[in-house]
């Protein structure tokens, strides 16, 4: 009993004098133990807000819950023996279990939780906007689901889930990628993609707040936060976008398309492959306003619904099968502009001097001959009588623009370079074949000429074998019948809506090339105007002769207004208080698999065994200047384009959805998209 | 002896040879009750700022661990009253049913208890989490005292194993939920009850070499925990490198709980105002490591008086043990000897890295209200057979 007596008291003693050694003798050594591993917490500060031009939330936050995974929990590679018993214990105690409550497949959650290369200590965000069930249960059971945590984290609110899906964009967890390129963002963080959230992450995201702390080599952090810093809110910012007019163009633009599919392609009408409606997977509407190039709508067919979930579906929104919601038709998506590019054939013509503005010319025949041309020629759907260049515009004359084409090519082989690429300087002077400098992503289109012809001619056939370059040289000569094609909008010559509708706007106003904007201000959290608001930006002037101009636009105007006009049945008995409507149809025909055509004129046999699918339908257009009720009628204030892809004629699908959008403008009621009946000759 | 009991109430309360204001042990009433405050105040010490420096979102009161162990503190200082009340040595019919009804809890816990840290061994009674191994520790010293008294002086190879296999099931069960310390602490006590109570030095030194093997071949086999080994070989290599970071966690915790304790010097940094301590810059700081708050806050004057307050328990245990009216009381204090002397040798041990880092709370100061009630109990029996020597 002694014994124990003697142990303990020992036992304390060594207490005692290590106590004393440590605390009295080292101390000073001891101490610099304690200043080491900060690592810095960053906490997103609020996203900003998107508005519409009248001050309508679009885009604001709400707060929600997501599941945070702590490191251990996704610890499932390195050494063997280092790896804790716990963190295995709650593994694979905690992983089927979570997998389940939030319905994540198991092999799923198991990939995402070591998807991304983490350090060891980083939590990782496993599920955003929990369901409140899910919230509730993680939260009551708490100690069943250890290693998981529950924190707040903002998600994106959308007043308006189906307006502008491909113009807003959308928020996704950041990727590696993005880490390496903006290293100021945490694993969890949210990032733009897409749209106004991508182009104006920086802008909308703001500083975040930051603070360091003390953690332990396990990540748990201890002690008080240091060096702390506020952040900045996110700024706000306000779109030239109309909600309630994208709405409309948007409702719009799908009756358009539902009624091109109820239609038969008239193509094959007559024709030796049965009946067969019309196609039109899609479309998109461009409203701008001319004097200062900013967008009122931008609608592009399909859509889908704005929400936080986005993220989770894109491999289905991408895909071909659901015809590529995801793709932003009216500035991504590239078409033939058919007729609607006669505007700048007619003031090519006019400027190289080919033909005067009043010079008349006889279209007697619905097809041009020319050395050169293949047997049959170039042929129109109707031949216009004679015509100058406003009734050409008007009933959409093609031989009129042919011979334009033609007498160019004839300069440009004649060696005069400068005026024989008439057509392509003039296009390329109206923006196209180059970016228009919208905010949003987009396509920057194609206008051909020898130079394009030679280099698509490498690219498909790049060896330098002897048949590869006998095709090559086959293909890169610049011919004739590219340039009479060119002259019409058909060919090679590629073009986005927002493209088109940025060159109508300059011809409307006068010559100036404004620059298409989304954005009227950003703004920080006061009101204030931020750095970095943009303003509009005029890219030049174009010089268009006054008599060219004024001849043009009448043209335009008896597009709707004339019994000639190719869009006449879709404008008649326009409400006068619309105010006044000029614009141009268009009927692009598409790729190769052309059929053979009721009106004698074979554009392209068809393969011997015939596939419906692959042969696509005509690209319909209509632009439309529009200015309304006591506003300078010759220099109309907006251009309302629509394109409906494989949708037929320009005056019968996409004339009527411009009308639409116009009188609701006006706040008129707009007049249902007529139903024509299958096989109505309307020339476009 | 035909006094009526009433009389013999008055003579007992009068005759200060006999009255139990005189009888009852004061001094060690005063050190575990002054220990209890000083721990209470170190709780709310390490506690205060939880809410603050938790990076999960808490809305914890300031007082919210220290409300929680004040209760737990009256509830112990109850049982111990009630404890003392019953003459011990009833025990010695008592302590089989004691015995088996605690075998099927600690077996319980490991499947319907809550895990913390490793260790599986809390049952959720409300908001409270109640540990059965604390409650363990008493009833195996008192079971192993009743055992052995019952074979005073012939404790031959056969009945010493009978009385390790009374210690060796609650111990086998308490590591399987993965608690080696409370495992190690219960050892402890059994061998100190078996030393006093006769055990052969050649059965000691067997029984040693037992423990031995058995421990190197767990280790060997690799069937022990990775971390409980880092905890073991983290105090044999002490550097005082600045790479913390790629330190492991058992280290880690050494390194600064060294800190903090060295940062006290001879008087502390003042109590509430450690600069580790107050924001809970050491892990496990409210529980096992709370002695770094004493020795940062109060220094080198707070820890030996902490010390001091220590010795004087183990030693009025002790000579209530020594004086004992029967060996089982005798057995009884020497087990509860072993059990506070080991726990505050290896808790404050470990973290002046004198000792390995295992989960062992230091009596009457770390947070956790099953082992402050069960402390106090045992504080209970010892005054108990003090009142009845």
């Amino acid at each position: 009993m002694h014994i124990i007596g003697v142990v303990v008291m020992a036992l304390f003693c060594s207490l005692i004098a290590r106590l004393w050694f440590l605390q009295v003798n080292e101390s000073a050594t001891n101490i610099s133990i304690a200043n080491e591993s900060y690592r810095t917490i960053r906490q997103a500060t609020p996203r900003g807000v998107i508005y519409d031009s009248a001050g309508r939330v679009l885009v604001g936050n709400r707060p929600s819950w997501a599941v945070l995974a702590d490191p251990g929990l996704r610890l499932t590679r390195g050494d063997e023996k280092t790896r804790r018993k716990l963190v295995e214990d709650a593994r694979t105690k905690v992983v089927p279990k979570l997998a389940k409550l939030l319905g994540i497949p198991q092999p799923e959650l198991v990939k995402r939780l070591n998807s991304e290369k983490l350090g060891p200590l980083e939590s990782i965000v496993i599920a955003a906007d929990l369901t409140p069930t899910v919230h509730t249960e993680l939260v009551e059971h708490a100690d069943q689901y250890p290693l998981v945590k529950v924190v707040p984290l903002a998600v994106r609110w959308y007043q308006f889930p189906d307006a502008a899906p491909q113009t807003l964009g959308f928020l996704g967890l950041v990727d590696s990628a993005d880490i390496e390129k903006h290293p100021n963002y945490g694993r969890n963080d949210l990032i733009g993609r897409g749209g106004i959230e991508a182009a104006f992450e920086s802008a909308l995201r703001g500083e975040p707040s930051s603070y360091d702390v003390r953690v332990t080599p396990s990540g748990q952090p201890v002690g008080e936060p240091t060096n702390e810093n506020a952040g900045r809110p996110g700024y706000d910012v306000r779109l030239t976008i109309d909600a309630d007019l994208q709405r409309f163009a948007q409702q719009s633009l799908a009756e358009g398309i539902a009624m091109a599919r109820s239609e038969t392609d008239e193509d094959f009408l007559g024709g030796p492959y049965g009946l067969h409606n019309y196609k039109a997977p899609g479309g998109a509407v461009v409203i701008m306003d001319t004097t200062d190039g900013s967008i009122k709508a931008l609608a592009s067919n399909p859509g889908y619904e704005n929400s936080t979930t986005v993220v989770s579906e894109l491999s289905t929104l991408n895909s071909k099968e659901s015809a590529t919601p995801l793709l932003n038709r009216a500035t991504r998506g590239l078409y033939a502009p058919g007729s609607t590019f006669k505007l700048i054939s007619g003031i090519a013509m006019t400027r190289s001097g080919v033909r005067g503005v009043y010079e008349p010319y006889n279209e007697s025949n619905r097809c041009f001959f020319a050395q050169g041309l293949p047997e049959k020629g170039k042929c129109s759907p109707a031949a216009a009588g004679v015509v100058d260049l406003r009734e050409a515009i008007t009933k959409s004359a093609d031989v009129y623009f042919y011979t334009v084409g033609n007498a160019l090519w004839d300069r440009w082989k004649a060696g005069d370079v400068r005026a024989g690429y008439e057509l392509q300087n003039v296009a390329r002077e109206f923006g196209f074949g180059e970016k228009t400098g919208i905010e949003i992503g987009e396509s920057a289109g194609r206008v051909p000429d020898e130079a394009w012809k030679q280099a698509f001619a490498k690219t498909l056939y790049p060896k330098n074998t002897e048949a590869d370059l006998a095709a090559r040289n086959e293909n890169d000569d610049w011919r004739r019948g590219d340039n009479i094609s060119l002259a019409v909008g058909q060919g090679d010559v590629l073009v986005s809506p927002l493209q088109l509708a940025a060159a109508y706007g300059a011809f409307a106003n006068g010559g100036k090339l404004w620059q298409p904007h989304l954005v009227a201000s950003i703004t920080d959290a006061s009101g204030n105007t931020a750095p970095g608001s943009p303003k509009p930006n005029l890219r030049r002037e174009i010089a268009i002769p006054e008599d060219v101009r004024m001849e043009l636009m009448n043209g335009f105007g008896g597009v709707t207004s004339s019994v000639d006009g190719t869009a006449h049945l879709a404008f008649q008995n326009l409400n006068p208080v619309v105010g006044s409507v000029a614009g141009k149809t268009g009927t692009a025909q598409v790729g190769k698999a052309k059929v053979t055509g009721d009106d004698g004129c074979v554009v392209q046999t068809g393969p011997s065994t015939f596939n419906a699918d692959e042969c696509k339908g005509d690209t319909s257009w209509f632009v439309g200047m529009y200015a309304p009720p006591n506003t300078d009628q010759t220099h109309p204030r907006y251009i309302v384009l629509a394109m409906v892809e494989e949708g037929g004629r320009g005056g019968r699908v996409a004339a009527p959805i411009v009308r639409q959008i116009i009188e609701h403008m006006a706040k008129v009621t707009p007049t249902k998209i007529p139903q024509l009946t299958s096989g109505t000759k309307i020339k476009g | 002896m035909m006094r009526s009991s009433r009389g013999s109430m008055v003579r007992r309360l009068v005759d200060p040879s006999t009255s139990a204001v005189f009888r009852f042990d004061w001094l060690l009433f005063f050190a575990a009750a002054a220990t209890s405050a000083l721990g209470l105040t170190m709780v709310y010490s390490s506690t205060k700022n939880h809410a603050k420096v938790s990076l999960s979102p808490s809305s914890l009161a300031p007082t919210h661990f220290l409300e929680r162990q004040m209760i737990a503190l009256l509830l112990g200082m109850v049982i111990a009253g009630v404890v003392m009340m019953v003459d011990y040595r009833k025990l010695l019919n008592l302590w089989p049913f004691a015995y088996f009804s605690m075998l099927p809890l600690l077996f319980a816990v490991k499947f319907v208890g809550q895990g913390r840290g490793g260790t599986t061994a809390w049952f959720n009674i409300g908001p409270f989490q109640f540990q059965p191994s604390e409650l363990a520790k008493l009833v195996v010293i008192v079971s192993v005292a009743g055992y052995c008294q019952r074979h005073e002086g012939e404790l031959d190879a056969w009945r010493l194993t009978i009385a390790l296999l009374i210690a060796g099931v609650p111990m086998a069960l308490v590591l399987y939920q993965n608690d080696l310390g409370t495992m190690l602490v219960i050892g402890v006590c059994v061998i100190a009850v078996l030393v006093v109570a006769g055990l052969k030095p050649v059965h000691l030194v067997v029984l040693t070499l037992l423990t031995v093997t058995l421990v190197g071949g767990l280790a060997a086999s690799g069937k022990f925990a990775s971390y409980r080994l880092e905890r073991f070989t983290g105090f044999l290599d002490q550097n005082t490198s600045q790479q913390v970071a790629e330190q492991s966690n058992a280290e880690y915790n050494l390194a600064r709980a060294k800190a903090a304790i060295g940062q006290g010097g001879l008087r502390g940094q003042g109590l509430f105002s450690g600069s580790l301590t107050s924001v809970e810059g050491v892990p496990a700081q409210r529980t096992d490591f709370i002695f770094t708050a004493v020795g940062e806050e109060l220094g080198f004057a707070g820890g030996a008086t902490l010390l001091a307050l220590f010795a004087l328990m183990v030693w009025r245990s002790w000579r209530t043990g020594a004086t004992a009216s029967d060996s089982f009381g005798g057995l009884i204090c020497m087990g509860f000897v072993g059990m506070f002397a080991f726990q505050v040798f290896e808790n404050v041990g470990m973290t002046m890295g004198m000792m390995p880092i295992t989960g062992i709370p230091l009596p009457f100061m770390s947070y956790g209200g099953s082992a402050m009630i069960a402390y106090w109990a045992a504080i209970g029996l010892v005054l108990n057979i003090h009142l009845r020597r």
